[in-house]
């Protein structure tokens, strides 16, 4: 809804920007989507290599971001199955990030 | 006929591989096998035979004879139908793709049986090892049956546990034969394989009398004496076996993304399996290694997620003894991290995992299209907007504009104003602390206009 004092936009700008709006929102849902799902692969296969770098938040998260979010169940098992192996991993790391 | 013969004679499957069986047995194995170089009329009669020859070569018998090297009854097992194997088993591939889904099952199951009981150097001779191993990835790219799919990963499995991995790697040499297996692989959803990079090869001859209709049409043709027409029969029934072959091709074109990924899990762990097999041979470094990696630095979502995939199941296999190849290839137990191929592919996905998802995404090959749609709407939204006398400030360049930076554009349209839309604006952009929340949630007129103000006076920035 416009604004009363905002003058009215024409039709075809009107259309023009929902076109716009959109695609910008299309675009971010598959980016997300490609992306958990490519995140938490790469994730999961350096849990898979066991070695495993001294910070872990680039592999907690996708995981857990895959777990959280991944539409496809075949996908979300293969993070759910990294971090239970990452969670094994840690369990004899100092500091010990399972509590978190 | 042929069907009920040989559905008769799939309780005496095991008679007739015994060492013990008599003559005649020798006489319907090679019917068998010969009924493989001729199409019945009916295609599940196909289906009967294969199933029949499935059991022979599964039975114990079969296998025990297989097993007693040198003995008669090895040679009578190995030359079931008066020819050695390795010349027979050729006659399975054109039915991996057959049209029905119990002959390409019997189909699998048969070569599984074999593989399982005779070693691969003798049931694959020269060249038939890499048609073998082509032929059935091709197989778990394009099966869409989940049961079929599992036979296809047993056959794979054991193909690539029981060949000696030097055997493997000079069957499959890095170009072109494994680059064909990564690239097809990483096939993106709705995007068509590769035609050029596929074995293909073609059903046998209809028996003698078999008749079709499209043989119907030709006959019809060549009666009505016009050549022209008998060409235009012919090119149209190309055309419509065309464009059956284009469509099954393309990946999803059903919509189902869930077997799509199924598709690609299967073809990972395949490569997965083929990738730790690889590492037992004298090829250094690991040929898989340079596939894995250039996917991993490539251009499509499809590609990382199937190399990550692949690394995830080489990985698991080496943790697990050398998984299926710890017998054949010599890979015993060993922490995956030791592996010099795989230690680099480590390297090569942390570094990847460290982009930020903004780059990231900007790079997959999968949403070029949408990004170009969004930049040539975004370019119309500022042509209506300058013809309608609205001021717009370009949130960076055209050619990097982002999703975000999109939303911020179509939020200075005049149509979108008000509080609600001034808020999204803001959320979208870093700089949302130079308003309090505290205005924002007052919503007062003051607020909306030094939003606005704020709008138009902000800075082009990258999105």
């Amino acid at each position: 809804m416009p604004r009363p004092n905002t003058p009215a936009a024409p039709a075809e700008l009107v259309l023009a920007q929902q076109a716009l709006q959109n695609t910008a929102a299309l675009l971010q849902a598959s980016e997300a989507l490609l992306h958990t799902s490519v995140a938490a692969g790469l994730a999961a296969a350096a849990v898979h290599i066991a070695s495993l770098p001294p910070k872990l938040n680039t592999i907690i998260q996708p995981l857990v971001a895959a777990i959280r979010r991944e539409p496809q169940g075949a996908l979300q098992d293969a993070a759910a199955a990294a971090l239970a192996r990452l969670t094994l991993l840690c369990a004899d790391r100092t500091p010990c990030p399972n509590d978190k | 006929m042929q069907a009920v013969a040989a559905e008769a004679l799939l309780p005496a499957a095991g008679v007739l591989a015994s060492p013990a069986a008599p003559p005649a047995a020798q006489a319907v194995l090679r019917l068998l096998w010969d009924a493989l170089l001729e199409l019945e009329e009916l295609s599940p009669a196909t289906g009967s035979v294969m199933a029949l020859l499935a059991e022979v070569h599964s039975s114990p018998a079969s296998t025990a004879a297989a097993a007693g090297a040198g003995s008669a009854a090895a040679a009578a097992a190995d030359e079931p139908a008066g020819a050695p194997l390795g010349q027979l088993v050729p006659r399975l591939w054109p039915f991996l793709r057959h049209g029905l889904t119990s002959v390409r099952h019997a189909t699998l199951r048969c070569l599984s049986a074999l593989l399982r009981s005779r070693p691969v150097a003798s049931l694959l001779p020269g060249d038939e090892l890499h048609r073998a191993a082509r032929l059935l990835f091709q197989c778990l790219l394009l099966e869409k049956t989940a049961e079929v799919l599992a036979a296809c990963q047993a056959s794979w499995e054991l193909l690539v546990q029981r060949s000696a991995p030097d055997a493997l790697a000079a069957a499959l040499p890095a170009q072109p034969a494994l680059a064909a297996l990564f690239s097809l692989a990483a096939t993106p959803a709705h995007s068509s394989l590769d035609a050029s990079l596929m074995l293909s090869v073609p059903l046998p001859r209809k028996r003698a009398g078999a008749g079709s209709s499209s043989k119907a049409q030709l006959a019809a043709a060549a009666r009505a004496g016009s050549s022209a027409q008998l060409a235009g029969a012919a090119g149209e029934q190309q055309q419509q076996q065309d464009a059956r072959q284009r469509e099954s091709l393309v990946v999803e074109a059903d919509g189902d993304a869930a077997r799509t990924v199924r598709m690609r899990l299967a073809a990972a762990r395949a490569l997965g399996q083929l990738s730790c097999a690889l590492g037992a041979s004298s090829a250094a470094p690991n040929p898989a290694q340079a596939q894995v990696e250039a996917l991993l630095r490539g251009p499509t979502a499809s590609g990382r997620l199937l190399a990550a995939h692949v690394v995830a199941s080489w990985a698991q296999l080496l943790a697990e003894g050398g998984g299926i190849g710890g017998a054949a290839t010599g890979v015993g137990a060993a922490a995956p991290g030791a592996d010099p191929s795989l230690q680099h592919l480590l390297g090569v996905l942390l570094e990847q995992a460290a982009v930020p998802q903004a780059a990231a995404v900007q790079a997959y090959a999968e949403l070029a299209q949408l990004y170009g749609q969004l930049r040539g709407q975004a370019s119309a939204l500022i042509g209506r907007a300058l013809q309608a006398g609205v001021a717009v400030a370009m949130p960076g360049p055209l050619e990097g504009l982002g999703a975000q930076g999109a939303l911020a554009l179509a939020m200075q349209m005049p149509a979108a104003g008000g509080e609600e839309g001034c808020v999204r604006v803001l959320a979208c952009r870093q700089s949302v602390e130079a308003c309090s929340a505290a205005d924002l949630q007052a919503s007062s007129p003051a607020c909306f206009l030094s939003v606005a103000f704020f709008c138009f006076w902000w800075p082009p920035t990258q999105p």
